[in-house]
């Protein structure tokens, strides 16, 4: 194990998670290309890596964020029994699986994640309203866009919970925060505002994680030196990128995020057929 | 009445646990970097299941939140969780 390598995967790291702190993401999905494209590690101890990263940003975003209005603990703790399924689903499978399989479906999750985020790029999914009420499953925020307290609800409880499971899914599959897919899909189709979407996910990846994760680690894909170096550079980005992320409005962490998803889905294509 | 939603003791708890784990995991490196492989590699994996092991406290968080607000459909889909949780380290283990 070289030095200069560890530090490379910290470097990594930490760009990873700052980008991901930006976007209310893990991460993953920018540490897992980074880590299969630069060092050419194989997407599944790419993936073991990067959950572990997963599950850091969640603890510490979550110990920061705890009690903010912006986290919606009661979705939240419905949709985590879905992601989890999920998780535990695409961690068994994950393990069955070749290289290349993976590949293409990590560009094709990042390719259809970034069409659902320009379509629905100027959608706010605000109530602004007055004495309008939250339904079941709704609630709210200080909206920092308008500078005032505003209300969501709550849309298509079904879609929401599909969702989760396939997020779960290609968590536990690909290494990569669900948020990647929850977040533009909550935000998208089910009325969740993308701060509380992102925010509430960002509570539920690292749970998500762990249906996973330990599968990875008990296959030996979970290397202790890189885990190591890419979780303490990943918080360490992640604290850069909350205070960013606070300061740009919802419409350029839209466009960001596409652009990002857009640049993954390119790279990963590319390895495709490479591979 | 207090706060259903406020739960400092597991907080702190979780705070703790995370701090704990990044402590361990930036000793391991450096472990390694001055001694080598071998001694690191308990520290290393110590804070990888401390790690792994926070967001099981946060179940157990947002358990008790359930339970405090009465709020049955989030008890039972946590439970759901802790069981889905359960197996997946059966699971690893088994291996």
């Amino acid at each position: 194990m070289d030095l200069l390598l560890v530090l490379v995967v910290m470097a990594l790291g930490a760009a990873a998670g700052g980008v991901g702190a930006v976007l209310g993401l893990g991460g993953g999905v920018f540490l897992v290309p980074l880590l299969t494209w630069l060092l050419g590690l194989p997407v599944k101890q790419a993936a073991g890596i990067s959950l572990m990263t997963v599950i850091a940003t969640s603890g510490a975003v979550s110990t920061r964020r705890g009690g903010s209005d912006l986290v919606n603990l009661r979705l939240g703790m419905l949709l985590m029994f879905c992601a989890t399924l999920g998780g535990l689903a695409g961690g068994i499978t994950a393990q069955r699986l070749s290289e290349r399989t993976l590949t293409v479906l990590f560009a094709l999750t990042t390719t259809a994640v970034c069409v659902i985020t320009l379509s629905r790029l100027d959608h706010a999914n605000v109530i602004e309203t007055a004495g309008i009420e939250p339904n079941t499953f709704g609630g709210r925020f200080f909206d920092c866009d308008r500078q005032r307290p505003v209300v969501y609800r709550l849309q298509r409880l079904p879609v929401a919970l599909g969702i989760s499971v396939v997020a779960g899914n290609i968590s536990g599959l690909l290494g990569v925060g669900g948020g990647i897919l929850q977040v533009p899909a909550l935000n998208a189709w089910c009325g969740i505002p993308i701060r509380v979407a992102a925010s509430t996910s960002a509570f539920l990846i690292g749970i998500t994680a762990l249906a996973s994760a330990p599968i990875y680690y008990a296959h030996g894909d979970v290397d202790a030196h890189f885990a190591a170096a890419a979780v303490l550079g990943v918080l360490g980005g992640s604290r850069l990128g909350v205070r960013w992320s606070t300061a740009h409005s919802s419409r350029h962490l839209k466009l960001l995020l596409a652009v990002m998803l857009a640049l993954v889905s390119l790279l990963m294509f590319v390895r495709v057929v490479l591979v | 009445m207090a706060d259903p939603d406020r739960t400092p003791i597991l907080d702190a708890i979780n705070r703790l646990a995370v701090l704990a784990s990044m402590c361990l995991l930036g000793l391991g490196l450096l472990v390694w970097i001055a001694i080598g492989d071998r001694p690191s590699r308990a520290t290393l994996d110590l804070g990888l299941v401390l790690l792994m092991a926070t967001p099981a406290l946060r179940v157990g968080t947002t358990l008790v939140v359930g339970i405090r607000r009465r709020d049955a459909l989030a008890v039972a889909s946590t439970i759901g969780v802790v069981l889905v949780l359960g197996w997946t380290m059966l699971l690893a283990i088994w291996h």
